[in-house]
């Protein structure tokens, strides 16, 4: 007997608009020890059926359906019958690490209540049992760091005190809801080792909720893929990933660039949004965003049913797919009409910086101020964009990236180092001319392009207003504003509406129209995609490489995405703690990154692939960033793989301020290493 | 912690002692006891009050600077704070009103404490609920009632069921019957006075910890690490109050210390109205009859009462988060 299973499981909530079909039939078999995936994007009820099988869905939810662990029926039980199956049957980890912890209990006692709810330990005992439980997951003196309150704790760490909660009884089943989504890559590899060990350890099943398909390709045995509250595609990983048969998967796994498919190709973009899942669909939900539709999908929605062995897919025209050759990938449009492959010309440097420093000082006391420290978030930062060139920088939160943005586009005279943009050097205060004409050569886009858009300003006056700033007539900004619509792919009339009208991917053309209203020399892109579902993504990437080549633009990408920066750019510098690491042309650094904390980085980044995710070497960091004190060192030296290796002579090197070292034979490929071979 | 508590406890004395000499300067700039003798037939001669008020230090006659510090000798040396302009011990009349005060306001703050944050949370689990709305309707309807009308509403009924029943079985005024004797009987005999009163400031005093509690702890009831305590195999309700009640009771333990002080001499109407003679009336009473040293005693009260809500505050926000011994 299956140790899950979940049958035709339905959930439904109450909203001002009528009922959600959240949940619709689902479904599910998972065996012990193995891993099953759910994956799909945003409001596709992944989450929802994790709720719905732990029973911690709101009162107001109407679950139908089977939902059996070992064979005993869970739906319809009470809260206090449902009790005694949490945490000691059924463990769940959560996506936000930084909120699922009690603030006012330290971590070593919220692991031990999780622990005593279910045995009947001595408080000793069970701390002991905690204390091992933390080792188990990775945290470093676990006796000591028990005591701990969770604000002490890193994102990373915290995740792992939340999976050493949900073993804490060795739970037969753990389900993990996006449990990476919050973290960064390198954390991601840390935390999925983790969950892989206390998978292990525990011989449980695996639920793993993810919208990541580089994650799935890496963990999961088997995946379902779900669309609309369904599921609509059912096969074992490798069978998926190489041979989907659902249009909607096979749109989804081609709307990720990948470093096989090339830079700059197009990708796919399936077009429109999911459905709002308000009535139940008549036809197949995918219907409207379907390149394959035939006036067939409209009857009826199409039941999942086997197509080859093992495989399960809800699509009528399946089997054309599977044995007949229809090609849903070239169906699909992709975004990009011929884009024209470009090779990096040195042209003239639009903005550059030189041993860029900032620093934030860190205080203390409420009344009377005192500075008691310094936080250095850019340690000396050289970085040279050239026009009409793509300059990624990578690294993880805290790196400084953020930083090093935020100072250029200040545009004023930097603490320590130079900052030239557009050939103007930034030294004192600007005249108001010269700023505004800076002002129009760089302009930045944001992450969260919700945030950046005011809900009360109409799309036209949102684009009125960088216009308006540049003191242009009323004629030239109206007839601007429809050429920006037109660049960005938005019909004429959308200018007269609100942004809340406008889904995520639309709000961000509109805001990437907005940066480029005043023709800007550089567009400085924060985490563009980062906020948007998958096939969306894929949308904007094949819009920023089609406005590149259109208008020369440079762009200054900062993404933590390597998929996406791969994706984009010529050229790209890898930043650690505030100090660029190494930094080449973006298909060497990808090929041949050098660094230890490169290797690590690109070694961490999920390529959804099972093939290459399963055979290929990976390099787990230990410890966290900025772990020991500054000593004009290697900032790397703490997490470094490489520093226990070395020799004693070699290693005092690392102890000295780095230099940057050139490759030999690859113009352009600098590394801030003294230990690695750069020819 | 007994370190942060020792220095906190200095600087609340400081300013206790900045606070009631400031108000002894005050009120004798504006209280004028010279006034009180004026009203007597017949009246006497200027001179002749101001003779009998040198007998408790309040002689206008005398320098102020000199009346403050024989004042202040008498606290520190003797801790006498000094006669009222007829007489009257402050000291005994402030231990008197004291004990009657406290009987009265610490149980009605117990329980408006344990009401309120009790109907709180039911309110809260129970969001939009047929419970959730009559408590809070309950609740919104005794907010705007006026105490007075309170007061006598349960006097008035107290008063009809006595006469339907024939005999006293509710008091309705005063706090202790004049011949009652030994231990047993005088408790009885407290209780059976003090529980209208008490009735009467729970009533009211609730409502405000309920409509409180219940939005803070709707803030917390939904909180992610909520729900991994319910993941771990918490009960819903066991949840909440271990987790998201304690959270959410930060607050209100703060505003419940700070309450002290005002509830102390606050009860004015409370006390006339059942005829208790507690330190809300004092306060009113020694203002209307210009006494200087009552006026200051009673603010210094108020100042105490202040600096040990203010340090049960702190002890209370340290135990429900471990977090601040830290800091």
């Amino acid at each position: 007997m299956s140790l899950l299973q979940v049958r035709d499981l339905s959930v439904t909530f109450p909203s001002e608009h009528g009922p959600v079909h959240a949940v619709r039939g689902v479904d599910l078999e998972l065996e012990a020890g193995r891993t099953l995936s759910l994956v799909g994007e945003s409001g596709s009820g992944k989450s929802t059926v994790a709720g719905a099988i732990i029973g911690l869905l709101p009162p107001s939810a109407i679950i139908s359906g089977q939902v059996l662990l070992d064979g005993q029926e869970l739906t319809g039980r009470t809260d206090q019958e449902l009790s005694r199956v949490r945490g000691r049957r059924i463990g769940m980890v959560f996506q936000d690490p930084l909120s699922a912890l009690t603030p006012m209990f330290s971590v070593g006692r919220q692991v031990c209540d999780a622990i005593r709810v279910h045995q009947n330990l001595t408080a000793k005992q069970a701390w002991n049992k905690a204390v091992d439980l933390l080792e188990l997951v990775g945290i470093r003196d676990p006796a000591r760091r028990a005591k701990s309150f969770p604000h002490e704790f890193s994102g990373g760490m915290r995740q792992r005190v939340v999976i050493a909660i949900a073993i804490a009884n060795n739970p037969d089943l753990l389900i993990a809801d996006e449990p990476t989504t919050a973290l960064d890559v390198t954390v991601q590899a840390q935390v999925l080792e983790v969950l892989h060990t206390a998978q292990q350890e525990t011989g449980a099943g695996l639920l793993l909720i993810t919208h990541d398909l580089g994650v799935v390709a890496g963990h999961a045995d088997d995946v379902n893929v779900m669309y609309a509250g369904a599921v609509v595609e059912h096969a074992k990983v490798n069978e998926l990933f190489a041979r989907p048969l659902m249009p909607y998967t096979i749109g989804l796994l081609g709307a990720v660039p990948t470093a096989t498919a090339g830079q700059r190709t197009p990708l796919i973009a399936i077009p429109g949004d999911p459905p709002q899942l308000h009535q139940e669909p008549s036809g197949c939900p995918f219907i409207d965003r379907c390149p394959a539709a035939i006036e067939a999908c409209a009857q009826a929605e199409p039941a999942l049913r086997s197509e080859t062995s093992g495989h399960l897919v809800a699509c009528i025209r399946s089997g054309e797919i599977a044995h007949d050759g229809l090609d849903i990938a070239a169906l699909y449009a992709r975004g990009n009409e011929a884009v024209e492959q470009r090779s990096i010309q040195h042209g003239e440097l639009v903005l550059s910086t030189r041993r860029l420093v900032k620093s934030y000082p860190i205080t203390k006391g409420t009344l009377l101020r005192r500075q008691v420290g310094t936080n250095v978030a850019v340690r000396g930062v050289d970085f040279d964009l050239f026009a009409g060139e793509t300059h990624s920088l990578v690294g993880e939160s805290g790196s400084g990236k953020t930083s090093t943005i935020m100072e250029i586009l200040h545009l004023n005279p930097p603490e320590k180092g130079q900052i030239e943009v557009l050939g103007t050097p930034i030294t004192g205060a600007l005249d108001a001319h010269t700023r505004r004409r800076l002002r129009a050569g760089i302009q930045l886009v944001t992450q969260d392009a919700t945030a950046s858009l005011n809900p009360r300003l109409t799309v036209y006056d949102v684009l009125a207003e960088p216009l308006q700033a540049a003191h242009r007539s009323r004629a030239q900004i109206r007839g601007r504003i429809y050429e920006l619509l037109d660049l960005v792919g938005l019909a004429h009339d959308v200018a007269d509406r609100f942004p809340t009208a406008f889904s995520g991917g639309q709000r961000q053309r509109i805001g990437i129209a907005r940066a480029l209203a005043l023709e800007p020399k550089v567009v400085v892109l924060d985490e563009p995609v980062s906020a948007l579902d998958m096939s969306v993504q894929a949308d904007i990437l094949n819009l920023l490489v089609r406005l590149q080549s259109q208008l020369s633009v440079a762009y200054f990408l900062v993404a933590h995405d390597l998929s996406v920066v791969r994706y984009l750019s010529d050229r790209v510098s890898v930043m650690y703690l505030g100090t660029i690491v190494e930094s080449a042309p973006a298909e060497d650094l990808f090929d041949y990154g050098l660094h230890p904390y490169t290797k690590a980085l690109l070694s961490a980044s999920p390529v959804p692939d099972p093939v290459v995710e399963r055979t290929r070497q990976r390099i787990v960091l230990h410890g966290e960033t900025g772990s020991e004190d500054d000593d004009g060192g290697c900032v790397f030296r703490p997490q470094c793989p490489l520093y226990s290796a070395l020799p004693d002579e070699m290693r005092a090197r690392c102890h000295q301020p780095q230099v940057m070292r050139a490759r030999n034979g690859v113009p352009g490929h600098r590394v801030a290493c003294h230990a690695v071979a750069v020819d | 912690m007994i370190k942060l508590l020792v220095r906190r406890s200095t600087s609340w004395l400081i300013l206790i002692v900045v606070a009631t000499n400031v108000t002894y300067l005050l009120a004798n700039l504006f209280l004028d006891p010279r006034s009180n003798y004026r009203e007597t037939r017949p009246i006497p001669s200027e001179k002749q009050i101001d003779d009998s008020l040198a007998a408790y230090g309040l002689d206008p006659r005398v320098p102020l600077i000199e009346r403050w510090w024989s004042w202040l000798r008498d606290i520190v040396l003797h801790f006498d704070w000094g006669r009222s302009p007829n007489g009257g011990s402050v000291n005994a009349e402030m231990a008197y009103r004291t004990l009657v005060s406290a009987q009265l306001v610490l149980i009605a703050t117990v329980l408006c404490v344990i009401v309120g944050v009790g109907l709180g949370v039911v309110s809260a689990i129970h969001q939009y609920g047929v419970i959730d709305r009559v408590l809070q309707a309950v609740s919104i309807l005794l907010y705007n009632v006026p105490t007075v009308v309170m007061a006598l509403l349960l006097v008035f009924g107290a008063i009809r069921i006595n006469e339907s029943v024939g005999h006293t079985l509710f008091l309705v005024a005063g706090s202790q019957s004049p011949q009652v004797s030994g231990l047993l009987p005088t408790i009885v005999d407290r209780l059976a006075h003090l529980l209208l009163p008490t009735v009467s400031l729970t009533l009211l005093g609730y409502v405000g910890y309920h409509l409180t509690q219940r939005s803070l702890l709707l803030d917390t009831i939904n909180a992610d690490f909520v729900r991994t305590a319910r993941a771990t195999g918490l009960p819903y309700g066991k949840a909440i109050r271990r987790h998201a009640l304690r959270a959410a009771l930060i607050p209100t333990a703060t505003s419940v210390a700070f309450s002290i002080p005002g509830v102390f001499t606050g009860a004015i109407i409370t006390e006339s109205i059942f005829g208790w003679h507690g330190m809300g009336e004092y306060f009113s009473l020694t203002l209307a009859k210009n006494d200087v040293n009552g006026v200051v005693a009673v603010a210094a009260f108020g100042a105490l009462m202040t600096a040990i809500g203010a340090i049960l505050a702190d002890i209370a926000t340290a135990f429900l988060d471990p977090r601040v011994r830290l800091a």
